[in-house]
């Protein structure tokens, strides 16, 4: 198998469906650069309390205070220059209920993005964000009645402090890093959501993204807490235009998962390759409960994310599900952290990784359990396929155990596609590109069934267009 | 001209160690190692040679006996005291090597720039080279000890092109010593080498290793390393394989107990294609002690057809007991087969069960356990009279 032009446009991403841009004609913009002056326009415009305005301010510092982590990290991050990126811009400051009532503009991205009109009737509670302002906000009837609120973060601290203060900044403190920090000094839109004990959401909560404009960050944060016994599948999957300077994203999500409580965080991301994608993701779960991030890195041109999960509770349990992709001069620099605190819990963490082109996949790991704790159990399974001859892969997993009868299980391989597989596939008819799909979508497989409904269609069919060349 | 040639290596290596920082928490290569351990204040009182009433131990004396059995080349801080070897082996003091091999002795020195590799720098003088001409076939036991509070040894094994040998080696660091051995391993091409390594240490001592094995094309390596370790101690093994049609086999295990950190880091580089590595490293930890380990497996983009292992295993003999793990992959090419895997866990409580069930007490189960968990790290060495003899004094 060569690096041959043949394979090479058979895995070329089809950037088409996501390479557009509108004429920028935005109600609040707090300009270019970050300063304090910043930071308290953005808090200004939303009306915040002045303890969200401090903890802003405070956030600020922090963030000037550290320095980008390239000692560990991609150089790349050097070429961020934060007094070029645009910190805040909203459409308008009026959330809409109902696709009617959406601006056109608007109703064309989500057009664009591919969202079939059948779909959105099963849509419960989607909350679009649009350049850091929520533009859309739908809610069933049912989600209303059984307590669930789901509102944006902006709303959610004003209207709903008592139950989102408890929690917020402090799974995810703002001195995590230097990125945590800087969502937590301009953080804007997002999702903020409480589900009440004992309710089992039955249809998955969505969001959209879209970043468009020039220079623009998006720094949405996110906090989900499932309250006692309650389960909750939070979706979100989002795309943006090309732009000839960096864009930067930089968000910031923290799970609550209470007594019993289960949460699966889905996400599809599919930022053009021009996009800085560096995000802070971490779950609490407490005595019985479940969290899953269930992650696939298919954009962006170097995505830096390791969702984690503190076990905190008894039988606690953690899960990642992970597949990265990268493409021409993508590095999806992604990965895994389980911290064991308490007795019997259990973590699993599954990557798979595929490397086409030049592309560099990276996966991170950290398992920890200390001897303070005991009946524990991790596997980690990390699975990575070089398609070219440029391709690159890298695996940096971290173990440390002790303490009585707790095990640790990691193993990681690296391979190129199996030649025999393909001879197969070409010997029936099949042509090189289409056997390399075929043979990329097999590895891959089991993973992406791991994916809801909704997600495994669109899923594969990026794989798809990632592998076979321009649609259609 | 040697005698300048190690003066200047001696004189840079000073220099170098006064201006490099003792290891700290940020440095990569020391991840979840005991840095307090190899800091300024722990090393003092080797460095000034003043230990307060420290009395030798149970392990200093083990070590001492073991230094001073019958072998065929013995070097003992630095020193070479006895050479006996088959016609042919040249042991050169370093001096007289400088003067017949100063390539390769210039090399040797130029490699390790870490804090305590140019430690033996430092002492350039201290060490032999041992040849091995091209085609012989040879068997040698050496003895290494380390008395001194600072005692730095170089080792140079230059192996022929098709020349086979077999190495067994004891290390021996006496209690109040502080040993910074270095090795340089020469495979020319189509050699062989098989080396058995065992590694003995006082309570009071610290030992600092590191070895760099050059393969060239079609040689064979059966590397094994066993450690009992009351004491920090620290192994380097870095292996570049630029030859083709090579292949490495390297196996460790370690016995450690106490309150201490072993450090074990490895380097399994593939410059040059059709080669393999594998790496499996074994260990037994007690009390309250710890294994720091890390394992990079690089593999450049020439080093087509690559297939390079590695795996890491680790049995917990306490609550408080730690193993601490970060293998690693950096592949370059993408047509390889490459795979690492790390395990940790107690001991198997149906193996226990099993053997409580016999009249074994849980030391005796526990020993039984660990020897059966050690014996596959000495599989290919072809002494395995030798190796039975070890595993019992071991175990």
């Amino acid at each position: 198998m060569d690096g041959g032009s043949d394979i090479s446009a058979a895995v070329n991403l089809d950037r088409s469906a996501g390479d557009f841009k509108f004429a920028e004609d935005y109600a609040y913009d707090a300009g270019v650069g970050l300063n304090e002056g910043v930071v308290r326009y953005i808090s200004g415009v939303k009306g915040e309390d002045p303890w969200i305005l401090d903890f802003r301010l405070k956030a600020l510092k922090i963030f000037e205070s550290l320095k980008n982590p390239t000692h560990w990290a991609s150089k790349k991050l050097d070429e961020l220059d934060f007094s070029k990126i645009r910190y805040y811009l909203a459409k308008s400051d009026i959330k809409t209920r109902s696709w009617d009532e959406v601006p056109d503009d608007v109703k064309k991205t989500f057009e664009r993005l591919g969202v079939p009109q059948q779909e959105r009737a099963f849509l419960a509670g989607v909350e679009a964000q649009y350049d850091s302002e929520s533009a859309y906000s739908n809610m069933k009837e049912h989600l209303a009645k059984d307590g669930v609120i789901f509102v944006d973060s902006t709303e959610g601290l004003k209207k709903y402090p008592e139950i989102f203060r408890r929690f917020f900044g402090k799974v995810v403190p703002i001195a995590d890093n230097k990125y945590s920090a800087l969502n937590s000094a301009v953080f804007s839109g997002g999702s903020f959501i409480y589900i009440p004990k004992g309710v089992k959401v039955k249809q998955p909560l969505q969001a959209y993204f879209r970043i468009n404009a020039q220079n623009f960050g998006q720094f949405e944060r996110t906090l989900i807490i499932a309250d006692e016994g309650s389960e909750v599948l939070y979706m979100e999957g989002c795309t943006a235009p090309r732009f000839e300077t960096e864009t930067l994203h930089s968000a910031v999500v923290e799970l609550v998962a209470l007594k019993g409580a289960k949460i699966q965080y889905v996400t599809v991301q599919n930022w053009s390759d021009n996009v800085f994608n560096l995000v802070t993701k971490r779950g609490i779960a407490e005595e019985d409960a479940q969290i899953r991030w269930i992650d696939c890195n298919i954009g962006s041109g170097i995505t830096m994310k390791y969702p984690g999960v503190l076990l905190k509770g008894r039988r606690a349990r953690g899960e990642v599900i992970s597949i990265a992709l990268a493409n021409k001069r993508q590095h999806q620099d992604t990965g895994a952290k389980m911290i064991h605190l308490a007795d019997e819990t259990t973590s699993n963490i599954v990557s798979k990784s595929v490397s086409v082109s030049d592309g560099r996949t990276s996966y991170r790991g950290l398992v920890y359990m200390p001897d303070t704790v005991r009946d524990c159990r991790n596997n980690t399974v990390c699975d990575a396929l070089l398609i070219n001859e440029a391709s690159r892969n890298d695996t940096y997993p971290a173990i440390s155990c002790s303490g009585e009868n707790n095990s640790v299980q990691h193993e990681a391989s690296v391979s190129k596609l199996d030649e025999e597989q393909i001879f197969y596939m070409r010997s029936r008819g099949i042509d090189e590109p289409s056997a390399v799909s075929l043979s990329v979508n097999g590895f891959i497989n089991d993973l992406v069934k791991e994916f809801p409904l909704e997600y495994s269609v669109e899923l594969r069919r990026l794989i798809e267009l990632q592998m076979e060349g321009a649609v259609g | 001209m040697s005698e300048s040639l190690l003066g200047d290596i001696s004189d840079r290596a000073k220099s170098a160690f006064a201006s490099i920082p003792f290891p700290s928490k940020k440095d990569g290569r020391w991840r979840f190692g005991d840095v307090g351990a190899w800091g300024v204040e722990a090393l003092f009182p080797f460095f000034s040679g003043k230990f307060e009433n420290v009395e030798s131990s149970v392990c200093g004396k083990a070590a001492a006996e073991i230094a001073n059995g019958a072998c065929d080349i013995k070097i003992f801080d630095g020193q070479i005291l006895q050479a006996d070897v088959p016609g042919g082996v040249e042991v050169l003091p370093m001096a007289e090597a400088a003067r017949a091999y100063p390539e390769n002795v210039e090399r040797f020195f130029d490699v390790g720039t870490g804090k305590f590799d140019l430690l033996a720098s430092a002492k350039s003088e201290a060490g032999a080279y041992i040849k091995i001409p091209a085609g012989a076939e040879v068997e040698l036991s050496l003895k290494l000890a380390s008395s001194l509070p600072v005692s730095a040894s170089s080792l140079i094994f230059d192996v022929g092109e098709g020349a086979s040998l077999k190495l067994w080696r004891d290390c021996a660091v006496f209690d109040r010593s502080f040993s910074a051995f270095r090795t340089l391993w020469l495979a020319g091409p189509k050699s062989r080498i098989e080396s058995a390594n065992f590694k003995f240490s006082g309570e009071v001592s610290r030992a600092y290793e590191r070895e760099d094995f050059k393969v060239s094309d079609d040689v064979e390596i059966i590397d094994a390393l066993a450690q009992a370790s009351p004491s920090h101690s620290r192994h380097e093994k870095n292996f570049d394989v630029f030859g083709r049609r090579a292949s490495v086999d390297s196996r460790a295990f370690f016995g450690i107990c106490g309150s201490i950190t072993h450090d074990f880091r490895t380097v399994q580089k593939h410059s040059a294609p059709d080669s393999g590595s594998s790496l499996a490293v074994r260990s037994a930890v007690y009390d309250s002690a710890s294994l720091a380990f890390s394992g990079l497996i690089r593999v450049e983009t020439s080093a087509r057809k690559t297939k390079s292992y590695q795996s890491c295993r680790s049995l917990l003999f306490s609550p408080s007991a730690r193993a601490q793990a970060a293998p690693e992959l950096e592949i370059i090419a993408n047509d390889v087969e490459c795979s690492h895997g790390c395990a940790i866990s107690k001991p198997d409580k149906d193996q226990l069960f099993y053997m409580n069930s016999r009249g074994l007490s849980e030391s005796e189960a526990f020993a039984l356990i660990a020897r059966g968990f050690a014996e596959s790290s000495f599989e290919k060495i072809s002494n395995s009279s030798r190796v039975e003899k070890y595993l019992e004094t071991a175990f």
